[in-house]
């Protein structure tokens, strides 16, 4: 049982750097597919 | 008629900058022309092709003539394999289990346990199961979830268990990569085929009859089960890595070719984990006990691996023996 939870912890926190790798290489889709002038603002978006 | 001379106007304006601005050929053809024929557009070409100003240059593909056969697939095969490799693998071994019923431990529990995976052994295994069950669903769920799941459980409640099994799915890929490497690494050398495999596979393993095999450290079909994963897994992590990283390694083409043999090897390495997780558990007394504690019955561990026993109890002298926790039987 002992060696299940240190698995899954393991697991864990593998999964996350994976998700930090993920994130530091790809591109949002908004990004990578518009350009600048196309994309909402949304911070300056009314409301 | 003021109106009706601007209107005149306008056309003929329009009129004229159309046909100073012919339209661009497109991969060699101009699909304005009246003979153009669609089926030999997209029979003839990879890819067609127009002009984009957005910053990802591939976005000027307008139409990828393979996509709607990939489309067909994933939409009509792709559940269909689904169900019958889920399915009929779990029928197969619900008659298995009528017919055979539970394989029982031939002399009964002994007074002693020996020690079968050690602390790392059980924890790579662990992490490698955990990740992978949670990758089946998921990648199920994207297979056929708009099938079963969301007639169940509706649309909102589809939508938001989707995205974050999709999440899952691609950060989980990562542990169950390390942890097929690790058994690749740890295990491999008790996973070559040998002659004593033959003797096994002739026996029927101890699955069919009562005649026990004698076997090392794994017999011929837990040897399969390694391969399986080893190899299968690999290649499953290969073309989802290829899917997780769109355009790193191929194009389009590249990654619809990736998606049908990931779905297709998971969904073969599906089929063969619920075979392993059944004998690993209700399939077989005493199996669970391997990955659990790691101590297993001795009289299971000489009925189904008698030469990994001997060389076990000889290269300790014996002190992989403990007493069991439970009297004998």
């Amino acid at each position: 049982m002992r060696m299940f939870v240190v698995a899954v912890v393991t697991m864990i926190v593998l999964a996350t750097a994976g998700s930090l790798v993920l994130n530091a290489v790809q591109e949002p889709a908004d990004v990578a597919f518009t350009t600048k002038g196309a994309r909402p603002d949304l911070a300056e978006a009314p409301g | 008629m003021f109106k009706i001379l601007l209107l005149a106007l306008l056309l003929t304006t329009n009129a004229a900058i159309a046909q100073d601005r012919p339209a661009a050929p497109v991969s060699g053809f101009n699909p304005t022309q009246s003979e153009v024929q669609q089926k030999a557009l997209l029979n003839g070409f990879d890819k067609i092709l127009g002009n984009t100003t957005l910053p990802d240059s591939r976005a000027a593909t307008l139409i990828q003539p393979a996509g709607p056969a990939w489309r067909d697939y994933r939409r009509s095969w792709l559940p269909w394999i689904a169900a019958a490799a889920v399915l009929g693998m779990l029928a197969l071994l619900l008659l298995f289990f009528l017919v055979r019923g539970r394989i029982r431990i031939e002399g009964g529990r002994a007074a002693q346990t020996i020690l079968r995976f050690g602390a790392f052994e059980r924890f790579m295994h662990w992490m490698t199961a955990t990740a992978w069950c949670i990758l089946a669903l998921s990648g199920l769920n994207i297979a056929v979830g708009r099938i079963v799941l969301l007639p169940l459980v509706g649309s909102d409640a589809f939508s938001t268990l989707s995205g974050w099994l999709k999440i899952s799915h691609n950060f989980l890929a990562f542990p169950f990569t390390a942890g097929i490497i690790l058994m690749f690494l740890i295990w491999v050398r008790h996973n070559i085929p040998g002659r004593l495999d033959v003797e096994w596979i002739k026996a029927g393993g101890g699955f069919i009859g009562h005649a026990h095999p004698p076997a090392k450290k794994f017999n011929a079909g837990q040897k399969a089960i390694f391969w399986i994963v080893v190899l299968g897994g690999g290649l499953v992590a290969a073309s989802g890595f290829t899917l997780i990283f769109p355009f790193y390694f191929t194009d389009v083409s590249g990654m619809q070719i990736a998606q049908i043999a990931h779905g297709l090897l998971a969904l073969g390495m599906i089929a063969a984990m619920l075979g392993h997780i059944y004998i690993g558990s209700v399939g077989m007394e005493g199996a669970i006990d391997a990955m659990a504690s790691g101590d297993v019955d001795l009289n299971w561990a000489r009925e189904h691996h008698s030469l990994w026993v001997d060389e076990k109890i000889e290269r300790t002298r014996g002190e992989a023996l403990k007493p069991a926790a439970h009297p004998a039987e």
